[in-house]
């Protein structure tokens, strides 16, 4: 396994990849030796997770801040007869 | 492996024990003896679950515990030894319960359930899929390699040349989602953008109209600012001060205007207070009276005026009537008279019929009659000259006397009837003149308490209204002159109201697109901050894009590699096991290939003729026996390319479709595979048995476990040596 992840990081550092991308790559290849696919999964929902959190967060503040826009009136679309 | 308990699981009721340190364990019997589910035991206790349960009865998969078992538990132990380390791998499952207690008994320590799973995984550095397709060899399994779906091959391929891990964590990147949450969040982050945009837009255009109403208003650029607008509320204040004074109306409170906001608020209560003003002034004027008792006084000398009209033409036409016929007695007389002319006209008139009648009558008579004698008297007479002189009186009196009569009587009747006319009409204009004086009496009387005096003759009537019109007329002018002043400054109030209004609203306005701009210029801040972590998800996005690249790079680059190196082993044994007559050798191609957004590994395995340069899908032209022999030789050749620490491999009844000559080569073949990796073999084909225990060589001593019979306590075992 250890092979794999020396072979992966190779083509990455060919590739001119940033220190965060290998640093990522090893947590990767670690997190599958923990507890195999699964956690791989789970960890990467979970930064998504707090990323869309503070966005949100964010985003709300924002609103807060900022005066409402009254929305145009939908124009209902009548049946012909 | 150094031993297997086995309790209730599946087959096998009561306990049993099976020692497997040795290099090679055979498991021989005939079909349904329980040797699958031995070696069923070794992959459900390590990994809580079975390949190959064709039609399982429930979720709970009690099908697992054996169906006699009293306690109703299935119970397998596994006992290995790493390096120097000796590890028990337990499970149990009890019936009418779907999780299993899993506990590993190391060195290390106890380890139970979730933290024993992922220990398990550390250990042995495999998951069940790999298990099922790389180390415990099904006969469904070898064969799926070659007739299986491709994207179920692949996977098995990947497998076996030891790159599931890789496919295994390039399936596990949820990159689909991550691209999503950034797509979203880019599409949140433009909205918000538009929404302060748009927000700004709005307020600058209302900030806009508001100072160009103000302008129209006659109000300067210098001017529209808090203290001008204040100064005017007090300037407002003090005017209606004054003419609340005036009226000895009680001034509403007025502050003074802190704020802005105060400017409105003074307004409006400004605004609220004059129109009370002009209610109560006018309400108290009493002009509404005066001018109500104005109106009602015309109406009342109109009405008296056609009263009076009506009055004079009934006494014309009564003095009309008078004149032709005299008085109502008069007329009465005469109708009298003419009623008895007329009488005694039809008296006549009857007595002239009577004769008429007896003339006819005798006329008739002698018109049908012929005798010569009267019918009265008997005497003789000349019909005819009698019938002659009947009919020319009879028309004497027709013509003369009757006819005297008849207009007579016309004459009369027409003179009656314009007598009683005059009469009725003599009655009806006595009537109304009647009611003409009795309402002109009442319109005096009304005038009368509408101006406060009695009026005792009518002849001054009019003049007196006239009088009491033009007083009334003056009083109203005085209070129309009163009220235009009163009425102009009110407008002036208001015009200066209008203006503190117009500042307010500029005032308002401005403070709020200031407010915004400022707003904007921190939420320039805040966006940044929003844009900058979007741009985190970004490179999360990126970073695990370039990783999954080179993942897919190294996946078909270490597949080449695997193939280029056991790809002489791989035609070794297949020369070894297949010896197929024309197509000689086999050859393994592999590509990339997208699926579900993933680059994947694509393999497909050929049969070539080297001379004729002739190839073939293996599954396109092999028998299922040849088939087989492929898939051994691939399996046997590929499974010791495989990184996971078992270091063993379970053959499930691989002989299957085999003839003894490729029986033979297989053994052949194991031979060579016993030095690396310990062998599980299972077979109910007596013929392999024999060959294995002849032909299958290893340095220590092998064992084999011979099923013989199966009952409901399970199998019955011989151990040999």
């Amino acid at each position: 396994m250890a092979h794999l992840k020396e072979i992966v990081k190779e083509e990455l550092e060919k590739n001119d990849n940033s220190k965060e991308t290998l640093s990522l790559c090893e947590e990767i290849f670690d997190w599958y030796d923990e507890d195999g696919p699964k956690l791989i999964k789970t960890n990467i929902q979970k930064r998504i997770k707090e990323i869309k959190s503070q966005v949100n967060r964010d985003i709300r503040i924002i609103k807060e801040k900022s005066p409402a826009v009254k929305k145009k009136a939908k124009k209902r679309k009548r049946k012909k007869k | 492996m150094e031993s297997l308990e086995i309790e209730g699981f599946r087959g096998i009721n009561q306990r049993l024990t099976f020692k497997l340190d040795r290099p090679i364990v055979f498991f021989f019997g005939k079909n349904g003896f329980g040797k699958s589910s031995v070696l069923g035991a070794i992959e459900w206790c390590l990994f809580g679950n079975l390949a190959y349960i064709v039609n399982p009865e429930s979720r709970m998969q009690d099908e697992i515990v054996n169906i006699f078992n009293l306690e109703g538990k299935a119970r397998v132990k596994l006992v290995m030894v790493f390096g120097n380390k000796r590890y028990e791998f337990t499970r149990v499952k009890n019936i009418g319960k779907r999780n299993t207690k899993f506990t590993i008994t190391s060195p290390d320590g106890e380890f139970q359930d979730k933290q024993a799973e992922n220990k398990c995984f550390t250990l042995l550095n495999i998951t069940f899929d790999d298990f099922y397709r790389a180390v415990y060899l099904h006969q469904e399994s070898v064969r799926g390699l070659l007739i299986d779906k491709p994207a179920i091959r692949d996977e098995t391929m990947d497998r076996l040349f030891g790159l599931e891990r890789l496919r295994n964590i390039l399936k596990a990147i949820p990159i689909r989602d991550v691209r999503d949450a950034v797509k979203k969040l880019q599409t949140k982050r433009d909205r918000i953008g538009e929404r302060i945009k748009g927000a700004s837009e709005k307020v600058e255009n209302d900030y806009r109209k508001n100072l160009e109403n103000a302008r129209e208003l006659g109000l300067k650029e210098e001017n529209i600012s808090f203290e001008f607008g204040s100064k005017k509320v007090k300037s407002i204040i003090d005017r209606l001060g004054e003419i609340a004074g005036q009226y000895d109306i009680n001034l509403l409170k007025f502050s003074v205007p802190t704020s802005v906001e105060d400017l409105n608020k003074g307004s409006i209560r400004a605004k609220k207070f004059m129109n009370e003003c002009r209610k109560t002034i006018i309400s108290d004027s009493g002009v509404g009276d005066t001018t109500a008792k104005k109106i009602r006084l015309i109406e009342l000398m109109e009405k008296y005026s056609k009263n009076e009209e009506g009055i004079k033409d009934a006494k014309k036409r009564l003095s009309e009537i008078e004149t032709k016929y005299g008085d109502k007695i008069k007329i009465e007389k005469f109708i009298g008279g003419i009623k008895a002319k007329i009488d005694k006209l039809e008296e006549k008139r009857k007595n002239i019929n009577v004769r008429q009648r007896v003339i006819n009558d005798a006329i008739d008579y002698f018109e049908k009659i012929t005798e010569n004698s009267c019918p009265v008297c008997g005497s003789a007479i000349d019909g005819k000259k009698i019938l002659e002189k009947l009919k020319s009186q009879i028309e004497k009196l027709k013509t003369k006397t009757i006819d005297e009569i008849d207009k007579e009587n016309e004459k009369l009747e027409k003179q009656k009837k314009e007598l009683e006319d005059a009469s009725s009409d003599f009655l009806t204009i006595k009537g109304e003149l009647d009611t003409l004086k009795i309402k002109k009496e009442n319109q005096i009387q009304s005038i009368s308490e509408l101006i406060g005096k009695t009026l005792e003759k009518a002849e001054n009537l009019t003049e007196i209204v006239s009088r009491e019109i033009k007083k009334l007329d003056a009083d109203i002018k005085k209070f129309e002159d009163a009220h235009k002043s009163r009425e102009e400054e009110f407008q002036r109030i208001e015009g200066d109201i209008d203006i503190v209004k117009a500042i307010h609203k500029v005032l308002t306005k401005k403070q709020e697109y200031e407010g915004i701009k400022t707003l904007m210029a921190s939420d320039v801040e805040g966006m940044k901050t929003l844009r900058d972590e979007i741009k985190k998800l970004n490179l999360f996005e990126d970073m695990l894009t370039q990783l999954m690249k080179a993942m897919t790079s190294a996946q078909i680059n270490l597949a080449d590699e695997e193939i280029k190196k056991t790809s002489p082993n791989i035609s070794k044994y297949y020369g070894i096991l297949c010896n197929h007559p024309y197509f000689r050798g086999i050859r393994i191609d592999v590509q990339s290939k997208k699926a579900g957004g993933k680059v994947k590994n694509s393999y497909f395995i050929k049969a070539f003729n080297p001379t004729e340069r002739k190839d073939t899908a293996v599954s396109a032209r092999f028998s299922t026996g040849q088939m087989n022999c492929v898939a051994l030789s691939i399996y046997m050749s590929l499974s010791t390319v495989l990184s996971h620490k078992l270091g063993f491999l379970i053959l499930d009844d691989s002989s299957q479709s085999l003839d003894t000559e490729h029986k033979y080569s297989l053994v052949e073949i194991l031979n060579k595979v016993v030095s690396d990796n310990q062998l599980l073999i299972s077979t109910q084909d007596t013929e392999f048995q024999k060959i294995l225990k002849s032909q299958l060589s290893s340095k220590e001593k092998k064992c084999i476990y011979t099923f013989e019979n199966w009952d409901k306590k399970g199998p019955s075992i011989k151990f040999a040596e």
